[in-house]
């Protein structure tokens, strides 16, 4: 080990003690995976449930610790590490930077997470279940009433927030301070503006969710009151720390994948992104405003009439900043050179479906209109077009475009493109449905159902099944891809793709930019 | 202004210092803020530092409101559904009955072809039940006719 210009070390030392941001990256990826298909069969057993109605398979107490688990897990378990996954791979290699800026830290954060999931997925198996009482945990569910691995699911989220904020502190170190010279803030990839924006998100509110579960603990082990009204406090207080902390939540999750689609767009328009400076704005703007509309989660809750209208007008706003980013792609595609591979289906699909989840946002976000859709399946179905088709496919368009990057080896294409339809289709029947299942009052987080809503409800299943079996195919095209594909040598994989990361050999060698790189006029 | 030499350290220290800052505002600014919102704006239960002391309520009759009743049927029911008074003059506080009247499923179906006779007869354990009433007062429920 003593030879500077080492690879990798050799055997399971190499996973547990590597400081390689693209190690620490690969892990990540594959934890977030293993995650994802832990919270997916979560939501088969739900839909499964729901084929048909009456209590066909499980038991209501279990059925809802399946949707509390899936939220858990999906959110802070897969999309969250996987970005984080890409960030590692991907910021230090944008910015001409040998490695992040606390390598070592950065085995920390990612080796917390295993532990932290496991002990979450244990209390699968305590006695009275896991965590029932939906992902948002709202007290007294999650205090008074909670089974006793809640003590258990508190330890978790703290471990994951310590994860979280590790990861966005060394990311923000990396992009402002190891940024190649001549790498100016307004020269950096959008996807890294986007990530330093998000970990900037995440340092404020990880410890707003740490405090708000060591308020949990302390109420449920040591007396205090904070959400309990008999010793003067307050449910619904729990409800507005909870939303301080997860709207930017949400906001954490879908900027990388904004920032993931405005590097694939360019590169299959062949053209440069429009509008980059209103790109960086729009993302901050995004950002300011995510902290000013929480209470719209909780409109039926009982606030001052002034309180509704302010929280409605700012959600408003928030259409600005996001309808700026969807024109300026759609523009960037505007008499482009377009060709459509896999990558650039997933950012078409992204982009047209996450609008429509974005106006269904819109249609919530009025105050009176949210008191007839409050806790329906329209919501279900709002923010998993944004959460799904989001981020999720911007996170399968990201693995797609830089896979052959890492991997020095290109995937099928066609299996690509089929997975790429199977995941649409398959998605679209799931979710579209649950739109209308929710108009007409199906509450969320149910069981059992009217009868009315049978026909929608199955057709839901049928299109999660297909979603789920989809993400087999993705999982087989990977490892074949990595194990056999065909092999890829040039540099830049992509003719159209612009960037520090396209500069470097294929595969991405262990050690890359030792010396800082020279900016040539392209990308200076 | 510069916490470490190192300007990694220097960032690190700086983010750090708003991650542990952002736990505490949780409990030194959330939860004082909340209270002393609540106590302004009287929500939430929090709005006095007295007991609060029940009024009786009293009729207006100053004021008189106009209540209007409206039913509406789908055509393929085989029984018919109205309102036996399309409005009423009420004083705000006051309780007053009115009566929806559901013609019997014996009368209708005389009024049926045999098919809807079968489906009505298979209907009837559960459709017998769903007498729907609406009325001013939860007095009136005796008064529905069945």
């Amino acid at each position: 080990m003593g030879d500077h210009h080492h690879g990798p070390a050799t055997g399971i030392g190499r996973w547990l003690f590597t400081t390689n941001h693209k190690d620490i990256g690969t892990m990540y990826l594959w934890f977030s995976f293993a995650m994802f298909i832990l919270g997916g069969t979560f939501a088969m057993i739900i839909r499964a449930e729901l084929f048909q109605p009456g209590m066909q398979l499980v038991e209501p107490g279990f059925f809802n610790q399946m949707t509390t688990l899936h939220g858990l897990v999906m959110v802070f378990g897969a999309i969250m590490p996987s970005f984080v996954g890409l960030a590692n791979w991907l910021i230090p290699m944008m910015i001409g930077a040998p490695d992040m800026a606390l390598p070592r830290m950065n085995n920390w954060s990612f080796w917390i997470l295993p532990p932290g999931f496991l002990m979450l997925a244990s209390t699968l198996f305590m006695e009275g279940g896991a965590p029932a009482f939906g992902w948002t945990f709202y007290a007294p569910l999650s205090t008074t009433y909670a089974a006793p691995s809640v003590t258990f699911f508190i330890f978790a989220i703290h471990i994951l927030g310590v994860s979280s904020i590790m990861g966005s502190i060394n990311i923000i170190a990396t992009v402002m301070n190891m940024r190649a010279p001549g790498m100016t803030y307004m020269k950096m990839p959008l996807f890294v503006w986007t990530w330093l924006i998000t970990a900037f998100l995440l340092v404020a509110v990880m410890p707003v969710l740490a405090g708000a579960v060591t308020m949990m603990l302390m109420d449920i082990h040591f007396g205090t009151s904070f959400f309990s009204a008999a010793g003067g406090g307050d449910p619904v207080l729990f409800q507005h720390i909870f939303w301080f902390f997860g709207h930017p939540e949400v906001y954490i999750i879908i900027l990388p994948a904004f920032g993931v689609v405005s590097q694939i767009i360019p590169a299959f328009s062949r053209k440069p992104l429009f509008g980059y400076a209103s790109m960086v704005y729009a993302t901050a703007s995004i950002a300011f405003l995510s902290f000013i509309v929480w209470a719209h989660h909780m409109y039926t809750v009982g606030m001052p009439v002034a309180g509704e209208l302010f929280f409605m007008y700012a959600t408003m706003l928030i259409a600005v900043p996001t309808g700026v980013k969807v024109f300026n792609w759609i523009t960037t595609m505007w008499r482009g050179a377009l060709s459509f591979e896999t990558p650039m289906l997933f950012c078409i699909g992204f982009l047209v479906l996450f609008t429509i989840g974005g106006f269904t946002g819109l249609m919530l976000s009025i105050a009176p209109a949210d008191f007839q859709y409050h806790d329906t399946y329209f919501v279900v179905a709002h923010f998993h077009y944004v959460m799904v088709a989001g981020a999720v496919f911007s996170m399968t368009a990201a693995v797609y475009y830089w896979l052959p990057k890492w991997s020095g080896r290109m995937y099928n294409e066609t299996m690509g493109k089929v997975h790429f339809w199977i995941s649409f289709v398959g998605f679209n029947i799931t979710f579209f449905p649950q739109h209308f299942v929710g108009l007409a009052g199906m509450p969320r987080r149910i069981p059992d159902y009217a009868l009315q809503f049978a026909d929608f409800n199955m057709m839901s299943s049928i299109g999660a099944f297909i979603y789920g079996a989809s993400q087999i195919l993705f999982l087989y095209n990977v490892l074949a891809t990595i194990i056999a594909g065909e092999k890829v040598t040039d540099d830049k994989v992509w003719d159209g793709a612009e960037g520090l990361e396209w500069t470097i050999p294929t595969p991405a060698p262990y050690h890359t930019f030792e010396v800082p790189p020279k900016l040539d006029a392209a990308h200076a | 202004m510069r916490l470490s030499a190192n300007p990694t350290t220097d960032t690190v220290l700086k983010l750090a210092t708003v991650s542990v800052a952002m736990f505490a505002f949780v409990f030194v600014v959330m939860v004082p803020l909340y209270n002393v919102l609540c106590d302004a704006l009287g929500i939430n239960g929090k709005t006095s530092a007295q007991a609060y002391t029940a009024v009786d309520a009293a009729v207006d009759t100053e004021r008189s409101i106009t209540v209007q009743f409206i039913a509406t049927n789908n055509d393929g029911m085989p029984w018919e559904f109205r309102p036996q008074v399309t409005a009423m003059a009420v004083h705000p506080g006051a309780a007053n009955d009115t009566v929806f009247l559901r013609l019997t499923q014996r009368l209708s179906i005389w009024l049926l072809r045999p098919s809807q006779v079968f489906r009505l007869l298979a209907q009837q354990n559960t459709s017998t039940r769903r007498n729907v009433f609406v009325s001013t007062s939860s007095r009136s429920r005796e008064k529905v006719i069945r």
